[in-house]
């Protein structure tokens, strides 16, 4: 076995392409990794998982039907547009007296300005210009 | 005592005339046998698809409880086997993409800077930290080569690699032809080597 191998080294056995090399350790490894799938393990149900089944499913059974139905998407929507109504309807009632100080305020300053242009010092001035126009 | 018996069980069938009952009872016991009759490879099913022991039974338990809940709607076009096996499959598939969903909400937080303190890690008896992440890395390569796999190639070959499955099981699960699985199976293979191969083409490159 040793002579036939020397002999082969002797002659010169042609070496492996390095990019065959390459390719065939890539198919090795793929190939590997693809018979993983073969070799997993066959799982056996763990002990108490029936029971485990059954007590949920007992769970569900005693859930109130009330609770099922909140769960429902619906239901979440509708609670979830119900919510943004209501707020909504408080940003109205927040902004509404401010809107109304504001309309104050504005008479207020409009009561100011009369109050100050029809004041006697102003009246005075007025006669005064009248006469002096006369 | 509830453990036990379902290897002796498996004799047992379901009278499907039982399912038109209304009674509370009947399909309690309906489901209680279908539990006992199945549950192995309802698990297994999962499985083949999420590859994670943990994650396969919770999918499993989802199963029997949504098998529950549509019981009264089974209407006996299939055999309730297939019937059961299809929900595994679709459970499976949610799974899925929920942690594809999830997956790239947590990439999108660790560049951000959030990292995500759940991270999964598996454990396989028996052999050394080495071999751990060898094998993980690989099952982590092979998801990743079986996710960009089209659903109906994903689900006709990885219910081929399920022992439990003939091609005609897994076409009245798929609601196809046997041929179709076949072709389906052979296609999902060559695609998988390909794409197996483009990824340690990058890792080895």
């Amino acid at each position: 076995m040793q002579e036939w191998n020397t002999g082969n080294v002797k002659q010169g056995k042609p070496k492996e392409n390095p990019m065959h090399q390459k390719q065939r350790q890539i198919t090795l490894e793929a190939e590997k990794t693809l018979a993983m799938l073969d070799s997993l393990p066959r799982l056996e149900a763990h002990h108490l998982f029936r029971a485990r089944v059954l007590e949920r499913l007992a769970e569900e059974a005693g859930t109130p039907a009330n609770q099922a139905f909140m769960n429902s998407y619906v239901v979440k929507m509708a609670l979830m547009l119900m919510l943004l109504a209501v707020n909504i309807v408080t940003a109205l009632l927040i902004m509404q007296p401010a809107e109304e100080e504001s309309m104050l305020s504005r008479s207020d300053m409009l009561e100011i300005i009369s109050d100050d242009y029809g004041s006697p010092a102003i009246s005075y001035y007025l006669q005064d210009t009248k006469q002096e126009e006369e | 005592m509830i453990h036990g018996h379902y290897h002796n069980s498996l004799s047992v069938h379901i009278n499907e005339s039982a399912l038109q009952s209304t009674g509370h009872a009947s399909l309690d016991d309906t489901i209680s046998q279908l539990i006992a009759e199945h549950q192995e490879m309802v698990i297994n099913t999962c499985y083949r698809f999420v590859l994670n022991r943990e994650d396969a039974e919770d999918i499993s338990q989802e199963v029997f409880i949504e098998a529950y809940r549509s019981l009264p709607k089974f209407r006996g076009d299939s055999k309730l086997s297939t019937w059961l096996y299809r929900i595994a499959v679709t459970k499976s598939l949610d799974h899925l993409r929920r942690k594809k969903r999830k997956k790239r909400f947590s990439s999108l937080k660790r560049i951000i800077g959030q990292e995500d303190p759940i991270q999964e890690i598996q454990l396989t008896a028996g052999s050394s930290p080495a071999e751990e992440l060898l094998e993980k890395e690989r099952l982590d390569v092979l998801q990743h080569a079986l996710d960009a796999l089209p659903e109906n190639q994903k689900i006709a070959f990885l219910l081929s690699k399920n022992d439990g499955y003939s091609n005609q099981e897994i076409a009245e699960i798929m609601q196809t032809t046997v041929p179709a699985v076949e072709s389906l199976v052979h296609r999902a293979k060559k695609s998988l080597q390909g794409k197996l191969e483009k990824i340690y083409k990058a890792k080895l490159g």
